[in-house]
């Protein structure tokens, strides 16, 4: 009897048998197989912060802050933060603030930041981001490729006129409100 | 004729599947990823006015320093009663300003500004710091100015707003009896109220 033989006759049935006892031997088993699924949404989103060298936000770290300069003029004090400059005919007063955007699941490497105000600002006053003035009617682009990730500094100017309040001028002594909308689009 | 059949129908359908997969695909394409933020902005307009000080154009000595600001410097330089005159002082050796005194006198521009107001007019007043050598100082014809902040002199006076400014004489009685080489140095605070 040559080698392949003696394997085929002896060695194999062998190893055959011990297989068949080793699973007699364990606990019975069962198996199933769970196909987890799920779509990665892409998205933005957007959060605004103080900036260090600006007028403190209310809400600041959220989607919905307030940023109030208090009272302004064209000579006299202003809030801390708050800077100026006079015109001929009008003065500016001036405060950063930051815009962080976060990115998800898209290959987006900047996104076009753009604004909207919610009302219409009285006479004589403007509202501006980054020397952009903004309006109650469409959707200004304000920046075009900004960065994900960071927070990015915007400075925020009202511009207003000397001018007295029924000659051009706006009302004093009462609160201007308006909101700006901004919106982040994916590039 | 079944396989052409087949074949054609498996076409179509392919075709139309690529339709919608591309159709798909471009309005997937088209649909731009936003995120928006809201920040409300508040702002309370307040009136307010400005005054600064510039060299006279007639009479006028030219300011050392702080032309063009609230806070300037004005130098007669060196005065006296019977000597040479610095340009744009005038010298009176006598006056109703004070007794036994010579007075120097130049014009100074005061310029007011105001913004968001519908004032057309300001008055001013006008006080000094505690003169240390007995001099007396006016700002036109106010008389001796007051030494009390809080009760500056009314400065008498039609004054209007901008930059073409307002000439108001200064002057400065010096009791004959100053000693020679005496250095004198008074802060004149005006304030401007609109009307």
């Amino acid at each position: 009897m040559n080698l392949r033989k003696t394997i085929r006759v002896f060695v194999l049935p062998a190893l055959a048998a011990l297989g068949a006892l080793s699973a007699a031997a364990q606990n019975p088993s069962a198996s199933g197989s769970l196909s987890v699924q799920l779509q990665n949404g892409s998205g933005l989103q957007m959060v605004l912060y103080s900036d260090p060298s600006g007028v403190t936000l209310g809400n600041s770290g959220t989607a919905s802050a307030s940023l109030a300069f208090g009272n302004v003029s064209a000579y006299g004090a202003l809030s801390t933060n708050v800077t100026r400059t006079n015109g001929t005919n009008s003065f500016t007063v001036s405060t950063p603030f930051d815009i962080n955007v976060q990115v998800s699941g898209l290959s987006s490497s900047s996104y076009t930041l753009s604004g909207e105000l919610s009302t219409a600002l009285p006479t004589g006053v403007t509202l501006e981001v980054d020397s952009v003035s903004l309006s109650n009617t469409a959707s200004t682009p304000i920046q075009a490729k900004e960065t994900y990730g960071s927070n990015l500094a915007h400075t925020l100017s009202a511009v207003i006129s000397t001018s007295a309040s029924g000659s051009g001028g706006p009302p004093t002594g009462s609160t201007i409100t308006t909101t700006i909308n901004f919106v982040a689009t994916a590039n | 004729m079944n396989n052409w059949k087949k074949i054609s129908q498996s076409l179509l359908a392919s075709g139309v599947a690529g339709l919608l997969l591309a159709a798909v695909s471009q309005a997937h394409a088209t649909t731009a990823v936003t995120a928006s933020g809201a920040l409300t902005v508040e702002a309370t307009v307040a009136s307010s006015i400005q005054l600064t000080f510039n060299t006279a154009t007639s009479n006028g000595v030219t300011l050392t320093s702080g032309a063009g600001t609230n806070a300037a410097t004005l130098n007669f330089g060196t005065v006296t009663e019977y000597g040479s005159v610095p340009t744009n002082v005038a010298i009176a050796t006598s006056s109703s300003l004070c007794s036994s005194c010579f007075v120097a006198s130049t014009n100074v521009s005061i310029v007011v500004n105001a913004a968001d107001s519908s004032s057309s007019g300001f008055s001013l007043a006008a006080s000094v710091s505690a003169p240390t050598h007995g001099e007396v100082l006016a700002v036109g014809t106010s008389g001796a100015l007051s030494t009390s902040a809080t009760s500056p002199t009314p400065i008498t006076g039609s004054f209007t707003y901008g930059s073409s400014g307002n000439a108001l004489q200064v002057s400065l009685g010096i009791p004959t009896a100053t000693a020679d080489s005496t250095q004198m140095s008074d802060v004149i605070t005006f304030v401007a109220t609109a009307n």
